[in-house]
């Protein structure tokens, strides 16, 4: 269970600790027909633009956006042991095609690299795969999948720099001779980047999104969706990351559309990295109604 | 948590998955009493498997100096007192395994290591334990108080490996054929989960791929009844690669079974923490069992006093002398009128090794004849 609180009902009251208006209950049922008295979060329908790549942007302000408890996953093995992110402001923005969310959190600093031992900041909102009803927290279950949309710090880092970190960068002094694409022709030198040979969408050197789209249908079977198409940016700033994530409403994959007038469950989890938050290791908010506007 | 046995320990233990071994185990065996530190399977690994970019830092073999040396830092110590009290009560392991001992909410105790440690491979090479001064002799063994030795590390493929117990995404897998533990680098999404409850960090983080990776222990050679790139170029011959049994299925005509269950001379790694590594040690004759005991756990003085009448036992020095005899796979070997043989899965012989090489005594003088052809006497001087 986890609480939700309106930016309007936070910004009238008299401090956050006393101004919790409810609490999103897990496992209901979702559904337009009768309406939640835990819809907080409005995905709010704008003519022009979505403000994706600017996650500071005011418009992304508003009676709608919704500041989310974070709980601190320990259902599943390895768990996390207590949050480092107590709470994370969630707001969408809609125009009929795409829907995009944004969510806000701080941090003491950013987590931008994936090392040894090193782990990225992300969030991650989720949403059901191919029915309006909630499915389980635990990322799902069998035959009922859910569709997860996953922003990285290192993927933003990546994107910004046009670069990947490398050994270099972490280990200045080391020295080394020819690598095997100097040597072998580009097919066998590929070999010795064993994630990237197999094709490992973590791996690949190619340009893209810092959000990741998956599916999942429990904890443990997250599979990187064939077609990517989400987008988002990520910002830190004064102690905050402010990251965006959008994407199209008609989902295809066998993802049912998303559609105005309705409601619609949607989850989200926060990794710190500098708090060595990956995997299982996360804090995140229960199902939380969502009124897409028509 | 499943129970399942873990014969290195003498009883059930606690693992997250129900026991399941292999159709065969991979295994090694080390003799710590050859090494030299030359570090030759070291490079083999690495010019074999992990000379590619964010791998710079990965070496699934390695030879640390022991006590000081480690890679990563300190990993060992870091395990081991995150462990508490490890005590044996005759060959019944007393104290509780890294899974046992987990804290809430993890599989095992675990250590993840920063980029620092993966920095400094064997830090403290050749270390010695005391500091000689210009009087220093050391005429007994064990020495008390001035040692080193040198530990040969790969993964140990373990019967109930650490890193696949705790990898939530199943994305680690042993292989019944052969009980090799693999990264399905398809799967992995790069936790880092594996790195940090392997207590002998042989998981390691690719920083350009995001995936981890491990000692794959040769696959490929194995496949074809060849043994380790380690092994093979190994010039101490200190290294057998071979399938264990498990004590109550003990072949011995088996090496690797003559020497860890029949003569019990090699000794697995650190088997408190539970894992049923499968690399064997033939321990140090020269340090003392106290640490030998900590690293390897009880017998060790036994397995020293085994190793050191080899001379006089010749069907464990047969077994010793097999060692990098071939790039097969050895079976099965015996000893017959002075000779080791050694054979492959179906019988044939693969390689003879005599024990002890024939004895030649030269004369110290010998008859030749000067430039003018005058007999004369000459005298090696080389004798």
């Amino acid at each position: 269970m986890s609480d939700a609180i309106t930016r309007k009902a936070l910004l009238a009251g008299a401090g956050v600790g006393a101004v919790a208006v409810g609490a999103f209950l897990a496992g209901c049922g979702g559904g337009e027909e009768a309406p939640q008295k835990d819809a907080q979060l409005v995905a709010r329908r704008v003519d022009g633009p979505l403000p994706v790549d600017d996650p500071r942007s005011s418009a992304w302000r508003g009676d709608g956006e919704t500041l989310l408890a974070l709980v601190a996953q320990q259902a599943a093995k390895p768990a996390l042991a207590q949050v480092s992110v107590p709470d994370v402001w969630l707001s969408a923005l809609h125009d009929g095609r795409t829907i995009a969310f944004r969510a806000s959190w701080a941090q003491e600093s950013a987590g931008e690299v994936d090392s040894l031992g090193v782990f990225h900041d992300a969030v991650a909102v989720m949403l059901p795969g191919t029915s309006r009803e909630r499915p389980a927290i635990t990322m799902g279950a069998p035959g009922a999948p859910v569709h997860i949309a996953q922003w990285r710090g290192s993927w933003q880092k990546d994107q910004d720099s046009g670069r990947r970190v490398s050994v270099p960068e972490i280990y200045p002094n080391y020295v080394r001779d020819l690598t095997p694409s100097e040597l072998l022709p580009p097919r066998t030198a590929v070999l010795w980047a064993p994630g990237r040979a197999v094709g490992n969408p973590l791996s690949g050197l190619e340009e893209r999104s810092p959000v990741e789209e998956l599916l999942a249908e429990g904890f443990g079977s997250t599979t990187h969706l064939p077609r990517q198409q989400a987008s988002g940016r990520g910002v830190f700033a004064d102690g905050r990351w402010w990251v965006t994530i959008a994407m199209p409403m008609q989902r295809g994959q066998g993802l049912i559309d998303i559609l105005g007038g309705l409601y619609w469950p949607v989850a989200v989890a926060v990794w710190s990295g500098p708090a060595g938050n990956r995997g299982g290791r996360k804090q995140y908010a229960d199902w939380a109604s969502m009124l897409v506007e028509a | 948590m499943a129970k399942v046995f873990n014969w290195q320990l003498g009883r059930d233990m606690d693992y997250p998955y129900e026991g399941s071994r292999p159709e065969r185990q991979f295994c090694m065996v080390m003799d710590t009493n050859k090494c030299i530190a030359c570090q030759t399977c070291t490079i083999a690994c690495k010019s074999t498997w992990t000379w590619g970019p964010g791998q710079e830092y990965m070496l699934w073999n390695n030879i640390e100096t022991k006590p000081y040396g480690f890679y990563p830092t300190g990993w060992d110590v870091q395990v081991l007192e995150r462990l508490g009290p490890q005590d044996w009560q005759g060959d019944t392991y007393a104290g509780k395994t890294i899974f046992e001992a987990a804290e809430t909410g993890e599989v095992a105790v675990n250590w993840q290591p920063d980029q620092a440690d993966w920095n400094h491979p064997n830090l403290g090479e050749d270390e010695p334990t005391g500091v000689a001064g210009e009087e220093t002799y050391i005429p007994d063994i064990p020495h008390a108080d001035m040692w080193m030795y040198y530990l040969q590390r790969i993964c140990n493929h373990c019967t109930y490996p650490a890193c696949l117990a705790a990898c939530p995404r199943q994305a680690i897998y042993k292989r019944d054929e052969d009980g090799i533990v693999l990264i399905d680098q398809d799967r992995c999404r790069g936790y880092q989960e594996c790195v940090a409850a392997c207590p002998y960090k042989k998981s390691m983080f690719n920083i350009e791929t995001r995936v981890s990776e491990k000692c794959i222990g040769c696959y490929p050679k194995i496949e074809q009844g060849l043994q380790t790139q380690c092994t093979t170029v190994c010039i101490g011959r200190l290294r057998l690669t071979d399938f264990v049994n498990t004590p109550d299925k003990a072949d011995a005509r088996n090496p690797a079974d003559f020497l860890i269950h029949t003569r019990k001379v090699a000794l697995p790694i650190y088997p408190q923490l539970g894992l049923e590594p499968n690399v064997y040690y033939i321990p140090p004759i020269h340090v003392p069992p106290k640490y030998l005991h900590q690293m390897f756990g009880p017998g060790v003085e036994e397995a020293i006093e085994t190793y050191k009448n080899a001379k006089d036992d010749d069907e464990l020095l047969g077994a010793l002398m097999l060692f990098g005899s071939t790039e097969k796979i050895i079976y099965s070997f015996d000893v017959r009128g002075g000779v080791a043989r050694g054979y492959d899965r179906k019988g044939d012989e693969l390689v003879a090794v005599p024990l002890r090489e024939p004895e030649l005594v030269r004369d110290f003088s010998y008859p030749t004849t000067l430039a003018d052809g005058t007999p004369a006497t000459g005298y090696r001087h080389n004798t």
